[in-house]
């Protein structure tokens, strides 16, 4: 049976009675925006791709809990970040037991340090060299910060979508990304970039 | 370079920060680890073990705390009550004395009930005699399923038997004074 034309709704509905088929047209529609999602809590392709496994294995499991209040893509979404956050609290965890830095903090800023750090594709112009700074500067912010400038520049949630996603008013949300942007800023201005902002 | 140039390329490498592509399988491996065991049963596994373990445990203390019972030759606080229940006296058609002999231990006949020595418990009473069989069952609680009567009836069947074998006297046998005949009437 197709399902190119088939709601969400209705392909909920033919997998709660067994169909696999129906859940795997979801998946296949829903994949993106959860990995999407799992990478800006994670910042690994590694880890996002097996937490957006595991959410989707966790949404399988509840789909008896689905009642429609919300579109099943935020059902799923919030499912998919819960999962993505157990997963960087255990990274931490375990990150914190490996290194035993001298304290907690000094932990997660060497791992904000290596999950920023990554080949780039481009040269190191001055430009580059900016974007990467940029991007570690992103990786430094707070987790509240981080997370609600990534999800909003990811493209793919709507501001009411990542609200319900972190469980937040949506104006929390929007001063979140703008504090974001002026938290990158003064720390690139501290990095020596005079000219920036 | 103005705020509002910076904040689009900071958006910009937010953006780039999400941006990636999931394996071409991830599809298949999703639908493929659908039909395996659900982790819930592990962790339900690693539930309900410790509460095994635990019922086990209770399980053996109340097992230890029952071993005094099981002694051989020790009657149990059931075994006590089912002897009572049955006739202690023998049946009508024996003679009472046989009978009664046959029920009691083997003691001395000199012996009193309470120096005898009798597999029975002794109870809560004037019995000063320390039986370490008494002790057991007293520190396993089992005093209260003791019956009282227990006590009394080898004393009833002891008194019985006393006054079956006593045998009345007969009276004497008065002897007959018999005259010798006078010679005048003698036969000839």
């Amino acid at each position: 049976m197709s399902t190119v034309c088939v709601s969400d709704v209705d392909l909920v509905a033919r997998a709660r009675q067994g169909d696999p088929a129906a859940f795997g047209e979801l998946v296949e529609r829903h994949r993106a925006a959860v990995f999407r999602a799992a990478l800006a809590a994670l910042g690994s392709h590694a880890d996002a791709e097996d937490a957006a496994q595991d959410a989707f294995l966790l949404a399988f499991r509840r789909l008896d809990s689905f009642r429609g209040d919300a579109s099943f893509k935020t059902w799923l979404l919030t499912i998919a970040w819960h999962q993505a956050i157990n997963r960087r609290r255990s990274l931490r965890r375990a990150w914190g037991r490996m290194v035993a830095p001298k304290d907690q903090e000094e932990a997660e800023t060497v791992l904000e340090n290596i999950a920023a750090a990554g080949p780039t594709p481009e040269g190191t112009t001055a430009h580059h060299q900016l974007r990467r700074d940029m991007q570690r500067a992103i990786r430094m912010l707070s987790p509240k910060l981080r997370d609600a400038l990534l999800l909003a520049q990811s493209g793919e949630y709507s501001y009411d979508e990542i609200g319900t996603m972190l469980k937040t008013p949506v104006g929390t949300i929007k001063w979140r990304v703008s504090e974001a942007r002026r938290a990158v800023r003064a720390q690139l201005r501290q990095q020596g970039y005079a000219n920036v902002g | 370079m103005s705020d509002e140039r910076l904040d689009r390329l900071i958006d910009e490498v937010a953006h780039e920060m999400t941006a990636g592509q999931l394996s071409s399988d991830f599809r298949a491996r999703v639908i493929a680890r659908l039909d395996r065991r659900p982790r819930r049963g592990w962790r339900a596994l690693w539930v309900v073990a410790p509460l095994g373990a635990a019922a086990a445990i209770v399980l053996a203390v109340f097992v230890a705390r029952g071993l005094p019972l099981r002694i051989p030759g020790f009657q149990t606080a059931e075994n006590i009550q089912s002897s009572q229940a049955a006739p202690r006296r023998p049946g009508p058609s024996a003679p009472p004395d046989i009978a009664g002999r046959q029920v009691q231990p083997s003691a001395p006949p000199n012996a009193s009930p309470i120096n005898r020595p009798d597999v029975r418990p002794v109870r809560n009473g004037p019995r000063t005699r320390a039986d370490p069989t008494a002790d057991v069952i007293r520190a396993a609680g089992i005093d209260p399923l003791s019956p009282q009567p227990i006590q009394v009836a080898p004393l009833g069947i002891e008194a019985l038997s006393t006054e079956s074998i006593t045998v009345s006297q007969l009276d004497a046998i008065v002897p007959i004074a018999v005259d010798p005949l006078p010679i005048n009437e003698q036969r000839p």
